[in-house]
């Protein structure tokens, strides 16, 4: 058995570069642990069914929905939140092409967009929007969002 | 000094004030900061529309790990409402909705409490369903309210009807109608209707509550009303306002949806329950779509007679609300549909009954817009008509009477430019920018076809004849300050407007103000509620007094400074200088915080601004009439969409959608911009793919994001924002509110659009590509 | 929040996790397979999927691999759609798995949930059921191999303690012509359950499909692809005839009604038999 969990337990998670010690149910969903015990409340709970994309992080470099994995699988995998990113270009586009309006939506928004930034430096429209069609925004109209993503893209920062 | 230096605080596209917290996730939204000893509450639901409630067991998960109480409302006999008081905490004797909530566990954790509710029993005894306004309207209907008669009527303009599902009634009368229809060469006219759909904000609802040995209710709730829930929890609990201390952190979205006072209430007798410890609720997305209010459903009937000439002479609406089974705020919103029902059309003959009706469905409460997408949506539609039908185009129908100086509104307020801007202009501008000139449908092939439809709007900020606001600034001794107010930031971007409306008339740089992101009903000063499309127009107002407060002061102790009269003194650049010799001057910071002599003598203190603004003249609608002003003014705005539409199998994209606005004054272009484009983002989601759907037991199958479907980012069309600019001389530096018109008149644009490429007459949304189909060949039907 | 307690176990072999899962079993904890757990979580959480014990399979080699064995691409049942797209090694398969769900979300699907899982739809198993894809079963009797139709359609079944370990597509499959199209309850969307999702590839022989949406279940029909080859007849006859041979009910459900689904079918089917009549001809 490479590992098992049979009721609450402590489990060694590696968050934003560090080792962090959080005790978890195996039933519990990495958002819930990031957010309750870790204090990492830029993922957001906001439909818990995959489908908005506000629990975003970054597992491995790679897009995820956090409110989609448990925690106790993310034991040996590299994670990012929002407060893990050393102030990316992804986050200053955002700010400056006033893409963050109420601002629920925006950190998952950020991480998905930053790793297509890293995985695909070159994408061109259809890519992104295959990206970004993952993840929800209520308040805008995307066209900021749209407008920061392919400002750096671009190389404008 | 040369005063052309000073910075202007408007007109700048500044960035919001909040942004970096937002992109970082330092922004701390009402869930993000729950202390570990928080306890937490769970909501048990109905699982019917319309039961009644036999027993509610909960002894066997009273005894379940973590489970600190289990709270019923069943012998508590407070009812709760805006107008109406007809809503219990926690359902009582009966359940009149899928979804409402019937009791709340309280435990250690969410995951105890949330197993808990599964062992709350409860029996139920199915009652008839009301599944629609037809089905509550008939005769010898079954009753949401049994006993309408009985409840407190909170507003004596609520108007009940006892013995029938209709909570209240609010009528036109302008005119002579009868001799009208007379003069009429044209006639036309369609019912609509269109259902309850869902706000959706990302963040759902949130409240917590914990009460403390000495009295007082610490409150924390992602609410666009602070000030409102603390009014609720007086009336309801006999609590001194003073004591009940609400918290709003930033707000994940709302959109009217997160002004009604609801969790919030669940979460305070929750925490009685635990002898005053802090106690968090918060709804899970499928409580978020179904248990809290939703968005209002509309049935109509228009009819609009005109002249050869286009000049419509006579209206008849009939206006009925699907209010779900509470009143909240849909009976402000029937009122308020009544209020501007002729859209802004001069029309000299109107007829308008608007009812707020009962049914079983989730209740509904303030949606962006206020009624007013709903009701544009069946006039805009008949205005298409009635275009068609005088062989008219519909621009030009529209401009024929489109209102103006000179002109009334329905409930007779005399119309001027200041008061209502200049539709004339909005359209003018609105028709180069769809190039309507090249036609409104165009064939691109055999099979695919562009059109475009149009619609005008106007909106008043309705609210209570003595709405306030307030504000106050604070220096600090270097000379910047700070503003603080109660409206409540929800990415509307308002009180980023307000730091730069204080930099403007304070002539200095907004970078040196601030302006509290939470609100705090012991700490900032009142604002109604973050509503109405009203925070600029009121709160705006409020600085500006406040700022008038500080200069008064910064001249007085300046005057003394410089020994000269305050008024030969003038402000800018953080200092106060004489007009004719501005090389003379004091800066802010040796006098803000009192102004010390060289020989360590002081005077003066710290310098504070207070300001508040309260709405004049407004007077509540005549019962038989509707005559009275209902709010200060209208923005009003003229709107468009163009499709692609696949005549074969009904589907579309969405190409472009425009919006001309008269915003008056535009204080901040790039969050103007935001904020209308979001709404006219969401008026096609609306109208394009959302609706909450019940079944043949009133109950809905599309609570969540899977089924409850969203537009995403690869759907967006081209958005095209434009201001027109006739100052509103009420309004600060001449602005008016924005921030729910970009909705109004886009779900009717897409309609007209969409009516007109496939041939089908479509009176309502959703839109989907199945709904024009099964339109086009007869069915009426549609999936479930 | 998932409300319920479940144990988790992550085996690093096959024997390992067959036996966890008849010791689960045996202790009452009715176990279940996890892989990218999307499914499992979403159920959990909403009350409609009680287990005692969630066995997450990909710790174990055999589920990983994606790679050609002797003329044959085999690809494991914890590979996610998201590694299938981005390997590209069966292009129809690339085509279909990025319609399914978004692009977040498929880089936690995998090939094994979305053949095996519990949604109706199983849009994943599209096109192995045309290449004829033979799934490698792991159960308490050994390792077998059973060819997918035949496990979807109730040929054959998995049952209880049975794991999806690998699907197996012979090389010559991957490059015959194909064309997928999906069709969604909304205009523009590119996420959402499907109206009606249906995968075609061009053989020898005629114009293979597989459908999805539908009915309750995924299936081919040979009958269904007998009646699209006969080019005798008119295209506009063949597919009004190839509606009436769908093998159950057509659903109606949020995404849309039956009679929609069969109207949006045949626009499907003639636009896929107009595009692949064409190619080689």
């Amino acid at each position: 058995m490479r590992w098992s969990m049979t009721g609450v337990g402590t489990l060694i998670l590696k968050v934003n570069g560090s080792f962090k010690t959080v005790i978890a149910r195996p039933s519990d969903t990495l958002v819930d642990v990031v957010r309750g015990q870790l204090q990492l409340t830029g993922a957001k709970p906001a439909c818990e069914t995959g489908d908005c994309g506000a629990c975003t992080l970054l597992v491995d470099g790679l897009p995820v929905k956090a409110c989609l994995v448990l925690a106790v699988e993310a034991v040996g995998h590299e994670i990012t939140t929002i407060e893990g990113l050393p102030l990316v270009p992804m986050q200053k586009a955002f700010v400056d092409k006033f893409a963050t309006s109420c601002g629920y939506c925006i950190p998952g928004f950020i991480l998905n967009a930053h790793a297509l930034a890293v995985h695909h430096p070159d994408a061109d429209d259809a890519v992104i929007a295959e990206w970004l069609d993952s993840n929800l925004c209520r308040c805008m109209s995307y066209s900021e969002i749209r407008d920061a993503v392919r400002s750096v893209l671009a190389g404008e920062y | 000094m040369d005063r052309t230096e000073a910075r202007a605080g408007t007109r700048d596209s500044m960035v919001s004030l909040d942004a970096w917290s937002k992109a970082t996730g330092g922004a701390k939204f009402n869930s993000d900061s729950i202390e570990q000893t928080t306890l937490h509450a769970a909501l048990v639901t109905s699982p019917y529309a319309h039961a009644r409630i036999l027993s509610i067991d909960t002894s066997q998960a009273e005894q379940m790990p973590g489970v600190k109480a289990v709270i019923t409302c069943q012998n508590l006999a407070i009812r709760c409402g805006t107008w109406l008081a007809d809503r219990p905490i926690l359902a009582g004797w009966k359940v009149r909705y899928y979804g409402e909530p019937v009791a709340a566990v309280v435990a250690m954790t969410q995951h105890e409490a949330l197993r808990a509710i599964e062992a709350v029993k409860v029996a139920y005894e199915p009652l008839p369903v009301v599944n629609s306004i037809a089905d509550a309207m008939k005769l010898g209907a079954p009753l949401v309210h049994e006993d309408l008669d009985s409840y407190i009527r909170i507003k004596p303009v609520i108007r009940p009807r006892p013995g029938t599902n209709i909570a209240h009634h609010q009528a036109v009368r302008k005119g002579d109608i009868s001799k009208a229809w007379r003069e009429c060469d044209e006639v036309v006219e369609a019912s609509y209707s269109l259902p309850q759909s869902d706000h959706a904000a990302l963040e759902t609802r949130s409240a917590r509550v914990e009460l403390t040995p000495d009295g007082r209710v610490n409150v924390h709730s992602s609410s666009q009303g602070p000030f409102i829930i603390r009014k609720n929890i007086s009336r309801y609990f006999g609590v001194d306002k003073h004591k009940i201390i609400v918290t709003t952190p930033v707000v994940g979205g709302s959109f009217g949806g997160k002004q009604s006072v609801q969790l919030e209430l669940i979460a305070f007798l929750a925490s009685r329950a635990v002898g005053g410890q802090a106690v968090q609720l918060t709804a899970t997305r499928e409580q978020d779509m179904a248990s809290c209010p939703v968005r209002i459903g509309l049935d109509a009937h228009v009819k609009l007679g005109a002249r050869r000439d286009g000049r419509i002479v006579a209206a008849e609406f009939i206006w009925m609300v699907d209010s779900g089974a509470y009143t909240d705020m849909a009976v402000v919103e029937t009122t308020s549909i009544a209020a501007d029902c002729t859209g802004p059309y001069a029309i000299d003959n109107v007829w308008c009954d608007s009812y707020c009706v009962y049914t079983n469905h989730p209740f509904a409460t303030s949606f962006r817009g206020f009624g007013h997408l709903e009701y544009t949506f069946c006039l805009e539609r008949t205005m298409d008509k009635l275009a068609l039908a005088l062989g008219m185009d519909p621009l030009e129908l529209r401009l024929a009477n489109a209102i103006g100086t000179g002109h009334t509104s329905p409930t007779r307020t005399p119309v001027n430019s200041s008061n209502a801007g200049s539709l004339a202009h909005c359209i003018g501008r609105l028709k180069s920018l769809m190039n309507w000139d090249e036609g409104q449908r165009i064939e691109v092939d055999g099979r695919k076809v562009r059109a475009k439809g149009v619609a005008c709007m106007w909106k008043n900020s309705s609210t209570p004849p003595n709405a306030i606001s307030s504000a106050i600034l604070k220096f600090t001794p270097d000379g910047s300050l700070s503003i603080s107010c109660g409206a409540v930031d929800m990415g509307q971007g308002a009180k980023t407007g307000l730091v730069q409306l204080l930099a403007e008339r304070l002539r200095m740089s907004p970078d040196r103000i601030t302006i509290n992101v939470s609100v705090n009903t012991e700490l900032n000063p009142d604002h109604w509620k973050t509503v109405a499309s009203a925070t600029t127009y009121m709160a705006g107002r409020a600085v500006l007094n406040a700022a008038d407060d500080l200069l008064a002061q910064l001249k007085s102790i300046a005057g003394v400074v410089l020994k000269c009269p305050e008024a030969d003194l003038d402000v800018a650049e953080e200092k106060v200088f004489l007009r004719d010799h501005p090389e003379v001057f004091v800066p802010f910071r040796d006098i803000v915080h009192g102004y010390m002599y060289p020989n360590g003598n002081s005077v003066g203190g710290q310098i504070i601004g207070r300001g508040s603004f309260i709405m004049r003249h407004l007077t509540p609608l005549d019962e038989g009439t509707g005559e009275g002003k209902p709010g200060p003014g209208w923005t009003v705005g003229a709107q468009g969409v163009e499709v692609e539409f696949d005549s074969r199998d009904c589907t579309y994209r969405l190409l472009k959608a425009v919006t001309v606005i008269d915003a008056g004054r535009v204080i901040n272009p790039a969050l103007a911009r935001l904020v209308v484009a979001g709404g006219m983002s969401m008026g096609l989601s609306l109208a394009s793919r959302e609706a909450l759907v019940v079944d043949d037991e009133g109950r809905v199958m599309n609570p969540g994001f899977r089924t409850y479907q969203l537009m995403r980012y690869s759907e967006q069309p081209e958005y095209v924002v434009e201001f027109v600019e006739t100052p509103n001389i009420e309004g600060p530096m001449g602005a008016r509110g924005l921030g729910e018109h970009g909705i109004i008149g886009t779900p009717v644009a897409l309609a007209n659009a969409l009516s007109s490429a496939s041939g089908v007459d479509l009176n309502t949304f959703p839109l989907t590509p199945e709904c024009i189909w099964s339109r086009r060949v007869g069915l009426t039907g549609d999936s479930m | 929040m998932i409300a319920c307690d479940f144990e988790y176990y992550a085996p690093s072999s096959i024997a390992e996790a067959l036996g966890t899962y008849q010791t689960m079993l045996g202790k009452g904890k009715s176990p279940v397979y996890y892989a990218g757990g999307t499914e499992i979580i979403t159920m959990a959480r909403a009350g409609r999927l009680r287990t005692g014990a969630v066995i997450d399979i990909k710790g174990i080699p055999e589920c990983g691999v994606f790679s050609f064995v002797g003329g044959q691409l085999v690809i494991g049942a914890a590979v996610t759609a998201g590694q299938a797209c981005e390997a590209n090694a069966f292009p129809l398969l690339s085509a279909v798995a990025r319609r399914i769900a978004d692009h977040t979300c498929r880089n936690r699907i995998t090939i094994g949930g979305g053949v095996c899982g519990s949604l109706p739809y199983r849009e994943m198993a599209l096109p192995f059921l045309l290449g004829d894809g033979i799934a490698v079963v792991a159960g308490p009797g050994g390792t077998r191999l059973e060819p997918l139709h035949r496990l979807l359609t109730g040929g054959a079944t998995l049952s209880p303690g049975d794991l999806l370990v690998q699907l197996i597509t012979d090389e010559s499959v991957l490059s015959l012509p194909h064309y997928a199209v999906r069709r969604v309850r909304n205009s523009g969307d590119s996420v959402g359950y499907p109206l009606v999702s249906v995968a075609a590839v061009k053989r020898p022989d005629g114009v293979k499909v597989a459908i999805s949406g539908l009915c309750t279940f995924a299936f081919r029909s040979d009958e269904i692809d007998r009646c699209l080859a006969d080019t005798g007849t008119p295209l506009a006859t063949r597919v009004e005839h190839a509606v009436s041979l769908v093998p159950g009910p057509v659903v109606t459900d949020l995404t849309g009604s039956s009679v929609y689904r069969k109207y949006v079918f045949k626009q499907v089917l003639s636009d896929i038999m107009t595009e692949l009549e064409e190619v080689g001809a």
